[in-house]
């Protein structure tokens, strides 16, 4: 097995998968993503010069990977429903998704919170997963998603308020249901 | 009963943190494995691409080498019809160069029974087939634009006129499905500039990474790329770049160097992104030595899309630019409604080539589009029918100009 795979999977492995399958929210998808990461990683190896840090270089190929997989969905929806207009939410095709049993299993909460997630803007919900997901530090998402440090923290405030809003929203609308 | 909770932000962040570990079932080796497939099958993918490519360039030659021929017949063809006072005329110019095509594939054809013709050959007759189908109508009209359709997917490579002022774009589509976008442009590679009479393609060792959800399109530059240090160049350079990505949903170029933001013009250093805005107009280039082909030329802000269209008539003899709308046409006025535009001409006038018509009818289409207008209506036209447009209804703009068949180079 090359060295350069082995090293980076056991250094990174779990965290990129993760990151791709909240982007992508569908098991499978994630499973054919991280392949594609691994590829372009390889291929590009000898080319990184290690002016930013392997592990953001390597979440940056996954993220473009990601978007990368929302347009060519966003594509094929488009030639499926070429009338119906879905604006930028154009990954929200995948909300048909079942949902995974790692997050059936957890409370009520955590179910939404999977959801709502769904309702930011790519950029949001991207800074989101990488800095409370992922833990990564403000400056490595920055370094990832090619953004300054203070647009980082806009988006994240924003992605932030968001949540917070759509978290209310679907509280308000169980205790709307129950009283009917 | 539910109680709302009225999410804070710590607990949003609390929730967040507690979302539950999502671990890959692919052990290293089966992911290791399945990536060694893959990258195998796309370094296949690649020689075969490269190979094709190859063979495209050759029937290409042929392609040159036939139109040189029409240059050199079609000035003593031309004497030999004194009748014909119209020096403007494109329709017998197209019918004669028709007839040579014919004449020629017919020659070539015979030739290739007669002879049991090596591989090569056929190849070029179908290049030929292919380059002339491309450009043409039904009626044997040469139409220069691209319509968008499901089946097909476009990319688009823009160049340089000879006279480094200008761009000239060229569209390649291939069916849907073969190859997505992303793939089309950055397989945009072995053109040959000399037979179109224009400059070399500037980005073959460049890739893109289109990002239409984000409209973005992200063009990385090898550290050793040779970026243009000259204004002249740089325009072009630019102007490229916006030409070859304005058809598509994207409003931002990206520019980096080896993966780093930012790239080192001449004038402008450190340039991150450009912008894709700004009108253009398309007339007609007529190199020496090459097609006639449509040329984008960036128009000043605030004209109106009246003003351009009339700019349309206006020929550019230093940079062989011909206008596309012939000086005694006169444009009385055009309606804007919408997205919807009437062009209304004098009924009085007429134009004598049908080639004439369609190439300004196409001009005309695709520098509206740049004004935001989808459908054109055109009145008082003396035909009622050009091409394949019906003039009695609107017209749908195209996606692009100057189609090229990429089919044959493709895997």
């Amino acid at each position: 097995m090359d060295s350069v795979f082995q090293d980076l999977y056991e250094k990174y492995h779990k965290d990129v998968f993760q990151f791709i399958f909240y982007m992508v929210k569908n098991r499978e998808q994630a499973e054919d993503l991280v392949q594609e990461v691994y590829i372009k990683v390889m291929n590009s190896y000898d080319r990184f010069k290690g002016d930013s840090s392997e592990k953001t270089w390597m979440f940056s190929i996954a993220r473009h990977v990601t978007i990368d997989f929302f347009r060519k969905q966003k594509r094929k929806r488009n030639r499926i429903m070429e009338f119906f207009d879905w604006g930028e939410q154009g990954h929200l095709i995948q909300d048909d998704q079942p949902i995974p049993e790692e997050i059936a299993l957890q409370n009520e909460e955590i179910q939404k919170m999977y959801h709502c997630l769904e309702r930011c803007t790519t950029d949001q919900k991207t800074v989101i997963i990488l800095r409370y997901i992922q833990s990564m530090s403000i400056q490595e998402t920055a370094e990832v998603l090619g953004m300054t440090v203070s647009k980082v923290k806009t988006t994240q405030h924003r992605g932030m308020k968001a949540l917070q809003t759509y978290m209310n929203e679907e509280d308000e609308e169980g205790i709307k249901s129950e009283t009917k | 009963m539910k109680r709302n909770k009225n999410h804070s932000s710590d607990s949003i962040k609390d929730l967040l943190k507690s979302m539950p570990n999502v671990e890959d079932r692919q052990n290293s080796e089966e992911l290791y494995r399945k990536i060694s497939d893959k990258r195998n099958k796309e370094l296949q993918r690649r020689s075969k691409r490269k190979k094709m490519a190859t063979g495209w360039g050759i029937g290409l030659a042929s392609v040159a080498a036939t139109i040189l021929f029409f240059i050199a017949v079609l000035p003593s063809m031309t004497q030999e019809q004194a009748y014909d006072t119209s020096s403007s005329d494109e329709s017998a110019e197209v019918s004669r160069d028709q007839a040579e095509y014919k004449a020629q594939n017919k020659n070539e054809m015979d030739r290739s029974s007669n002879t049991n013709a090596q591989e090569e050959s056929a190849s070029s007759e179908k290049t030929e087939a292919n380059f002339r189908d491309a450009m043409s109508t039904e009626s044997s009209l040469i139409s220069r634009v691209v319509k968008d359709n499901e089946k097909e997917q476009h990319a688009i490579a823009a160049f340089g006129d000879l006279q480094g002022q200008y761009v000239v774009p060229i569209t390649f589509s291939v069916t849907q499905e073969v190859k997505s976008i992303d793939e089309l442009y950055n397989s945009l590679d072995a053109f040959e500039e000399e037979v179109w009479g224009v400059r070399k393609y500037q980005f073959s060792s460049v890739s893109f990474d289109i990002n239409e959800e984000e409209g973005v399109v992200l063009v990385n530059f090898p550290e050793d790329y040779d970026f243009p240090e000259s204004s002249t160049q740089e325009n072009i350079f630019i102007m490229s770049l916006k030409e070859m990505f304005s058809p598509l949903d994207v409003t931002t170029i990206k520019l980096e160097t080896d993966g780093e933001p930012g790239v080192n013009l001449g004038n402008n250093t450190g340039l991150e992104e450009i912008d894709i805005y700004g009108e253009s107009l398309y007339k007609l280039y007529t190199p020496q030595n090459g097609p006639k082909l449509f040329i984008s030329i960036p128009i000043s802000q605030g004209l109106t899309v009246e003003e351009a269209l009339n700019e349309l008539k206006v020929d550019e003899p230093t940079f062989t630019i011909e206008g596309t709308i012939p000086k005694e046409l006169e444009i009385i006025d055009v309606k804007p409604d919408g997205e919807f535009l009437e062009v209304n001409f004098n009924v009085a006038n007429t134009i004598d080539g049908e080639q004439q018509m369609l190439t300004m009818i196409e001009s005309i289409l695709m520098t509206s589009k740049q004004f935001g207008f989808t459908q054109i209506k055109f009145n008082n036209l003396p035909h009622s029918e050009i091409g394949k447009y019906d003039l009695t209804k609107p017209i749908s703009v195209p996606y692009s100009v100057n189609p090229m068949p990429l089919q044959q180079s493709s895997p």
